[in-house]
Parts: structure tokens; sequence; C-alpha cells
């Protein structure tokens, strides 16, 4: 298995730093359609601190990149737009949810089923913290 | 003797004749009654159904399905048809839709599941092979059917049907998405649409406007 020296720097910065006020609940993904090559992930993430956060990178095992992305309905289209920072007010959950806000996962490395983890690695101005979504059917 | 064997023949004919007239007097009344576009049907209270009065014909039409055969008119016919336009490199709205399509569609009766198709159809053809849309809509339901065609043959039918759509990034890079119209189509028997769902769909609405549009517009149950 190869491991990149960015994410082994990265994922040791993880384990070492005082970690952000970020509360992660239900966080979950579906089970990837055949060939998916881009995936959804939903959480409601809520921020326990009392000042504001903003989460301004994001990076999940098995996938090669993930950004945070809104899907806009209006007149009948649906459009997604990519949220760069997202910030969440300590007394203002983030719903992600099917329909709406989403973590938008690129290019799994392998064909993940229904019953896994899959892990978020969230980079915060308040420094790291990830959370832990069940990938569902 | 001849006058009786002449008259006999010309009492067949009239009767012949005016039992001819009232058949089809009867068959034109019946089919006037049957095929005459009822009134607009009371959405009531159901937000985002917007019904199609009078039915709207399709102009022929020629998709390729997920088995490579073609998916014509032809195949909207004799049953209802749920048609929703995406694509599959789409990671959320598109399998939302499908999956509220799937909830939909089971907790519809046996016989109402039985003449109800659900039809998705690709936008992307250049990403979305046959094979491809297949094995995606078969993962959220055996049942569902999928065809696409290049955008030529796509216009035909995204234009009658107001499909709007748009690329948004560089379409030769793998990853650029798709701006596009997310309505659910209702095609009646006649392979006509009758009427159409706007977004976010949510199964008891899409399950409740299908059911009163098909006993509406139908007479199934
Ligand atoms: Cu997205």
């Amino acid at each position: 298995m190869k491991f990149s020296i960015p994410l082994g720097l990265f994922l040791f910065l993880q384990a070492t730093a005082i970690h952000a006020a970020l509360e992660c609940r239900e966080a979950w993904l579906r089970e990837p359609p055949p060939n998916a090559s881009v995936l959804a992930g939903y959480a409601k993430l809520i921020n326990t601190g009392t000042s504001p956060l903003i989460i301004n990178a994001i990076n999940v095992a098995h996938f090669e990149r993930a950004e945070i992305h809104r899907t806009e309905i209006s007149g009948g289209m649906t459009r997604m737009v990519s949220v760069e920072h997202l910030t969440i007010a300590p007394d203002t959950p983030a719903v992600l949810e099917p329909g709406g806000m989403h973590l938008m996962l690129f290019h799994p490395r392998r064909t993940l089923r229904a019953g896994e983890k899959s892990t978020w690695y969230f980079t915060t101005n308040q420094g790291p913290q990830r959370c832990t979504a069940m990938i569902e059917k | 003797m001849a006058r009786p064997t002449l008259r006999k023949p010309a009492i067949i004919f009239v009767t012949a004749f005016i039992v001819c007239i009232a058949g089809w007097g009867a068959w034109r009344a019946v089919t006037w009654f049957t095929q005459r576009e009822p009134a607009p049907m009371d959405t009531g209270a159901m937000r985002g159904v917007i019904i199609a009065s009078p039915a709207l014909a399709l102009p022929a039409f020629q998709l390729t399905d997920g088995n490579n055969r073609a998916y014509t008119n032809e195949q909207l016919k004799n049953h209802w048809t749920l048609i929703y336009f995406g694509y599959t490199h789409c990671p959320d709205i598109c399998p939302t839709t499908l999956q509220t399509l799937a909830k939909v569609t089971a907790q519809l009766s046996d016989t109402q599941r039985n003449d109800t198709q659900v039809l998705f159809i690709s936008l992307d053809p250049k990403r979305d092979s046959s094979a491809i849309i297949k094995d995606y809509v078969a993962h959220f339901d055996a049942s569902f059917t999928a065809a696409s065609a290049p955008a030529t043959a796509l216009h035909v039918l995204t234009e009658p049907l107001g499909v709007i759509y748009e690329f948004e990034g560089d379409t030769n890079k793998p990853d650029y998405t798709l701006n596009h119209y997310g309505a659910v189509f209702i095609m009646d028997p006649q392979a006509r649409l009758r009427a159409y769902i706007l977004p976010p769909h949510e199964a008891p609405r899409v399950l409740e406007a299908y059911t009163k549009i098909r006993v509406y517009y139908g007479g199934h149950s």
C-alpha cells in the first residue's frame, strides 16, 4: 500500500494537535452505485465551542479528494456549488443532507460496501478534527 | 314469386345498414366519452405538481437503453412511466431521487407497480455508456430502466419536456458536472406527458401525486 509523505505528515499532525470543537453526528455515505467516481457524504456538524469554527479542508480515507458542496434547487433546476470555507456558529449546526449540503468525495481508491466505515479528517481554523462515517445501503 | 325474393335481401341490406350506422355512432360516442380531455385535475395542497392539460404527445424520439436496444415512444406505451433525467457522475441529487423513486414504487399496489416503469435518462452520453447506466439504475431497483443518446437525439425529448441542462467544468477532464432540470415526469399509457413534479422530491408527495393522477386520468386504481 502506497502511503504518501503529505498524507503521513497530515495524519501525524492530526494525531498530535489540539482538536477543534467540532462534533459530527449521524455521518454516513450511500453505498456507491457500480462504477461511481463521485459520492456524497452526509452528517450533522456541531460546533461545541464558543467561537465560530471554519472548515477549510477535508481529507477522506479511501478517496482522492473531498470538497464541501451545496446542491441548489431553484425553478426546477438543480446545480452544485462549491463551499470553500464552511463556517459553523456555536449555536447553529451545519446539516449535510441529501439534496442539500454534502461532502463531495472524488474517486474512491477501492470499492466500498455497506457496513464499512470511512474516516473524515477536517482541517479547521481551530485545528484538526476527525469523524467516522458509516457506509449505508 | 319474384317480388318476395327481391324484397328479402333489400330488408337485410337496410337492416344491416342501420345496424352499421348505429354501431358507428355508438363507437364514436364511446371514444368521444373516453378520450375527451377531462377538466385539469385539482392538485390541491400538493406542492410543485403540474398537470399537462391536455396531455402532451411527444415527437418521435429514439434513445438507446441499457441493453443496447432502441428505446422509442413505443416503449412508453401501455403502462405509466416516471422519467428522471440526470447523469451517473452525479453524487447527490441523482442517487437521492432514484432512491426516492425506488421507495415510491415499493409502496404501490401490485397492480400499480406492474404497470409502472421508472426510466432514468442520462444527459451525459460521453461518460454514460449503455452498460454503465444499466448497472447504475439496477443498483437502486432491479426493475428500473435506463436510456441515453447523443445530444441531438436527446434534444428531441428534452426540448418539448423543457429539460434544460448545461455542463459545468471542462468536459475533457473527468470531473465535470451538470446543472440540470430535476423534475420527475409522469407519462401516461398513450406515451404522453400527463404531469411533472418539481424537486425536491419527498417520497410521500411523489407517491400521492402519482397515484392520484393515475386514478384521475387512467381510471386505474
Ligand atoms: Cu457535490
